[in-house]
């Protein structure tokens, strides 16, 4: 541990022109948490582009801005308006909309600030002591084990998404072979370009990514009925109360350690941690009725654990390269941007993006929580922004945007392929998430598969002959066969339930109805 | 007659395209698993996803994950069509042009707002575009009929 090394991060987070890229990554992220229908994700595909005018330190930090700045907007919809904006803030909705109906909306959202900045403080700690092992660590992984790691990252996606798990292994392989498409780095030979020589080159993940999330989402969106957002409840004073810090103090220490050790697994971050931390959280309560009825811990906790989560999130993908869930496979692309591959590299030859990142989380968190507290009636009326409106600006923003990439229309043609495809994945079931992380993981993937090949003569034993390597298949055997079995007894629950209200539908349409 | 099902219909689609894809990967360079050429990878990628979409046919029993095609749906055909003609005046005609036509045929029928309404927004947001993008932000874009004026 060297805290020389956070001490830089400051320094990098706190120079004013980085300061300014923090507040307007954590604004733009609040705002675009709290508008219908964008999540971090479209946010983050839209706002590529313009990294690339950026500096390297001052883009990423931009983006993580947005990031968790997107995940606080979040909360404000989801209890002020039981709208959550993105999928970490469902379970928020919970507690949190039962405070706000009555009147206490605003300790409501002044704990989940004082819980992320919390949250993300000791997730900074804590990397301060495991960055340096993991980072040596990665030094001593080859080709197998880098691979194993991929698909581990690609299989968590897939098996812990809404979405089937088949349809989410379909979606990923999708994603494999665009990221396939254009010369083969080792042979040279052309893959899946149809004789253009745009194609060469490969698809743009820029592209890809706007498309699926900027034009695919808006164009959803438009299609549903606009919802009707109407604000319940009132804002009460925003700080908590002494004992509202009282009852929040256990849930937002658990969160803390929940969210970061979840946001080291691949496929972890923000979601799972707040799903986790709620669950802990009823389950360790002396109250557990109180739950779902306004218990503040229920959403101290979540939303400490979502920011603890987020954070430490970025550990695989600034150490090993691998992004654990959509948002960071988009910052991942705003690094490539930049001609920064993060891998175990990183942390020697740019300890300032690394620190950086994670000192400016610490200093956007503190931004956040000023931010918030004077202004989120002000922020909250952006949710009366109309969809039409809110899709013209989001249609012109992606289509000049991509064009800007390399100043070409090839690129807004790829876009546009991929907003139609983006679109049909919304309506047949399918969840762009794994597409994206897969074209980002894809060259590392096929790169890592065949290089382990050539070491190995040809053996797929390699795979599981090298301790680390091994370790990695066996726990990921390990998650599929739980996940199976989870999916398998919830099904039988499902229809257990399902039969039983059949019966007892029956059985009262049997009985004689009750007289007097 | 039975109707197909959307289920069988789309796990069918997605084989179709798997197999397609392997037949392209096996007309590549294979290569041996000592020396794997420029094929394989598509190859065992391809097969993987047509196992999944043969778990897909066998497992998948009913149309609940598939939201059924509605009026509104139509919008949005019409609204990629249009994103199309964007990308053409856009290349053809310059920013200007492209961002008001796009502006107004959006907010006047997708978004269904009054021809008035639809005309100031559209100028206005016309005038951000080109403002943040060209002048702002200095990307050199296609040539722009409307700079001569």
């Amino acid at each position: 541990m060297n805290f020389g090394d956070l001490l830089l991060g400051f320094e990098v987070a706190l120079q004013p022109e980085n300061l300014f890229y923090v507040f307007i990554g954590v604004v733009v992220g609040m705002v675009v948490g709290i508008l219908p229908g964008l999540g971090p994700a479209p946010t983050i595909a839209l706002m590529l582009p313009l990294t690339y005018v950026l500096p390297p330190a001052g883009a990423v930090l931009m983006l993580a801005g947005i990031y968790y700045g997107a995940y606080y907007g979040g909360t404000i919809t989801s209890v002020l308006l039981r709208l959550p904006g993105e999928a970490a803030s469902v379970v928020t909705v919970y507690d949190g909309h039962q405070m706000a109906l009555k009147g206490r909306a605003g300790p409501a959202l002044g704990i989940s600030a004082i819980g992320s900045f919390i949250g993300g403080t000791v997730s900074v700690v804590g990397l301060l002591f495991l960055s340096p092992v993991i980072a040596g660590f990665a030094l001593t992984l080859g080709p197998p084990e880098y691979g194993m790691l991929a698909v581990g990252g690609l299989l968590m996606v897939s098996t812990l998404g809404q979405a089937r798990m088949l349809k989410n292994i379909i979606v990923a392989c999708l994603g494999l072979l665009i990221a396939a498409v254009g010369i083969d780095a080792i042979t040279g030979v052309a893959r899946f370009t149809a004789g253009s020589t745009e194609l060469l080159r490969g698809i743009d993940f820029v592209a890809v990514a706007m498309g699926l999330y900027g034009l695919g989402d808006v164009l959803y969106d438009l299609e549903q009925k606009a919802r009707n957002a109407r604000i319940e409840g009132k804002l009460g004073r925003v700080l908590p109360t002494r004992q509202d810090m009282k009852d929040s103090a256990g849930a937002i220490g658990r969160g803390s350690v929940i969210g970061f050790l979840l946001g080291l697994l691949p496929g972890g971050g923000g979601v799972v941690a707040s799903l986790a931390s709620y669950a802990t959280e009823k389950k360790v309560s002396k109250h557990p009725e109180e739950f779902g009825r306004g218990a503040i811990a229920g959403v101290a906790g979540p939303e400490t654990a979502n920011n603890a989560g987020s954070t430490s999130s970025f550990l695989p993908l600034l150490s090993l390269g691998i992004p654990s869930n959509v948002v960071l496979a988009l910052i991942f692309g705003a690094l490539l941007i930049q001609g920064i591959t993060p891998g175990p590299q990183l942390v020697t030859t740019h300890p300032e993006i690394f620190w950086g990142v994670l000192a400016s989380m610490l200093v956007g968190n503190l931004m956040l929580l000023v931010l918030s507290m004077p202004l989120v009636k002000v922020f909250v009326n952006l949710i009366r922004v109309p969809i039409g409106i809110l899709s013209t600006v989001i249609v012109v923003v992606t289509m000049v945007g991509v064009y800007s990439i390399s100043n070409s229309t090839f690129d807004m043609w790829i876009m546009l392929a991929f907003g139609v495809v983006g679109y049909a994945m919304r309506k047949t079931g399918y969840d762009p998430g794994p597409l994206a992380l897969a074209v980002i993981l894809g060259p590392l993937l096929e790169t890592s598969f065949r290089q382990s090949l050539l070491m190995s003569g040809g053996s797929l034993g390699i795979f599981v002959q090298r301790p680390v390597s091994l370790i990695i298949v066996i726990a990921l055997g390990v998650l599929v066969v739980f996940q199976v079995i989870a999916r398998l007894r919830s099904a039988t629950r499902r229809k257990f339930i399902e039969e039983t209200r059949h019966a007892r539908a029956a059985e009262q349409v049997d009985e004689p109805a009750p007289t007097g | 007659m039975t109707k197909i099902r959307l289920y069988r219909l789309n796990s069918l689609v997605v084989m179709l395209f798997a197999l397609g894809v392997m037949a392209y990967a096996l007309s590549l360079p294979l290569g041996d698993l000592q020396q794997p050429g420029a094929g394989m990878w598509p190859l065992a990628v391809s097969v993987v996803m047509a196992l999944a979409a043969l778990g897909l046919l066998v497992g998948e029993r009913d149309d609940g994950d598939y939201e059924p095609l509605t009026r509104r749906t139509w919008i949005i055909v019409a609204g990629f069509g249009l994103m199309g003609a964007f990308i053409v005046i856009f290349s053809i005609a310059g920013l200007t042009l492209a961002s008001f036509l796009m502006c107004l045929v959006w907010l006047r029928f997708m978004a269904e707002y009054r021809w008035r309404t639809s005309l100031v927004l559209s100028i206005a947001l016309t005038a951000i575009a080109v403002l943040t993008f060209s002048v702002l932000l200095g990307i050199p874009m296609p040539h722009d009929v409307l700079s001569v004026l």
